[in-house]
């Protein structure tokens, strides 16, 4: 249990897949225009990234070791389908916002990543935090991109208008507005961490100062 | 078998992966048998709410051309022009036509009624860029063209009056383009159907 809860936590902070491991690029790039896309395309993508989890790590026995790319891309795209065919058949309105990103899923390079790295090597039940935390932390990268690029962007919160018409920068919705935003975010994510570092550093060189005095 | 050689693992790798490319296929050919009704059935309700958006007084629509529809009379009026299908009706004619976008083509409807005055213009599909040409299917870009009748419309930057979307120029154009394709048809088949 307490393994449990720290594969999960590990996901979505420590080793957050966006912001820490810089995985799913693409469709991180791309959609963070629009924070209410941002967020559904997130929740999307953890659902297929827990499915296939599940999937992989249920059949890591019976997938021999030279052919499970094959077999994993084989399970991630069947997830996929099954999503948008039921966003098509019982969702319409959620598949008219997102029906075009959902492909993407399957190119998203954590789905494979987790599966390669995570689900294909532990149980059922990891797999299913690791699931649960690497998505809710890639949606937590993508949603945080996209909330700061449309504020600044189109002035609006989730869609609600709060910045006048004249004062957003446009640049900031078009394609290198998210290079740029997701760029500052790391750096002050790393330079928070690096503040942290050199903090531990010092005060373990003060204790062996002490401790040799 | 795992002790024969070189030559049957390969054949147990190949009959893993078939399996799961079979089971793969199995459940996704259930699913497609459970959807593919309810998509048939909102597409169509979406074509058909469509056409009523765009003409409100509209009704019995009747389709008299459409080009993936070999047997239909009115094909020959549509060919080689971006207007796709058009339906009619008593009060006037809606035409879905495919003008191309920044991300390809956009499929659009325009209604007309029979006195040559645009009704309604809507943005079924499209692979426009979210936040500026995905802007055309909010009521404040396509409602510039209600009541106007002329084939002859231009956004602002091409001496026209449509007021293009901000950052979506080509967006704003191609649907403008669209609406002169309908516009078009209306004024040389119009009278004939």
């Amino acid at each position: 249990m307490r393994n449990f809860a720290r594969t999960l936590v590990r996901g979505l902070w420590e080793d957050n897949p966006a912001i820490m491991q810089v995985v799913g690029m693409c469709p991180l790039l791309a959609i963070s225009s629009n924070a209410l896309n941002s967020l559904s395309m997130g929740l999307m993508a953890t659902a297929v990234l827990l499915c296939s989890n599940i999937f992989i790590s249920l059949l890591r026995k019976f997938i021999p070791n030279e052919v499970r790319i094959p077999c994993f891309i084989v399970i991630i795209a069947s997830f996929v389908t099954i999503v948008q065919l039921f966003l098509q058949a019982f969702l319409p309105e959620l598949n008219e916002s997102l029906g075009l990103y959902i492909p993407l899923i399957v190119v998203n390079c954590i789905i494979l990543a987790r599966a390669e790295s995570f689900a294909y090597k532990n149980n059922v039940g990891l797999s299913i935090a690791d699931g649960i935390g690497s998505g809710l932390g890639w949606t937590i990268g993508i949603t945080l991109l996209a909330i700061i690029r449309e504020f600044i962007g189109a002035g609006t919160f989730f869609n609600h208008p709060v910045l006048p018409s004249g004062a957003t920068t446009l640049l900031f919705i078009l394609p290198p507005g998210a290079f740029l935003t997701f760029g500052m975010i790391i750096a002050v994510v790393n330079h928070r961490k690096g503040i942290r570092l050199a903090k531990k550093a010092a005060r373990e060189k003060a204790m062996e100062l002490e401790k040799a005095a | 078998m795992s002790n024969n050689g070189k030559k049957n693992v390969v054949g147990y790798l190949m009959v893993r992966l078939f399996i799961v490319g079979v089971v793969a296929a199995a459940i996704l050919g259930k699913v497609d048998a459970i959807t593919a009704g309810p998509i048939a059935e909102q597409s169509r309700l979406k074509e058909e709410n469509g056409m009523m958006e765009v003409l409100p007084d509209g009704s019995d629509f009747e389709i008299i051309a459409d080009s993936t529809d070999d047997s239909l009379a009115g094909n020959s009026t549509i060919e080689g022009t971006t207007v796709k299908k058009v339906a009619k009706s008593g009060a006037g004619y809606v035409l879905t036509v495919l003008p191309g976008g920044f991300g390809g083509d956009i499929k659009m409807m325009v209604g007309i009624d029979n006195d040559g005055v645009i009704q309604g213009v809507r943005i079924l599909e499209h692979a426009e860029s979210a936040g500026l040409g995905a802007k055309s299917t909010e009521p404040e870009f396509y409602t510039q063209y209600d009541g106007l009748s002329s084939g002859g419309l231009a956004v602002q930057k091409d001496g026209g009056d449509i007021v293009a979307i901000t950052g979506a120029t080509i967006t704003s154009r191609a649907v403008t383009s669209g609406v002169n394709d309908a516009y078009s048809w209306f004024e040389t088949n119009g009278g004939a159907f």
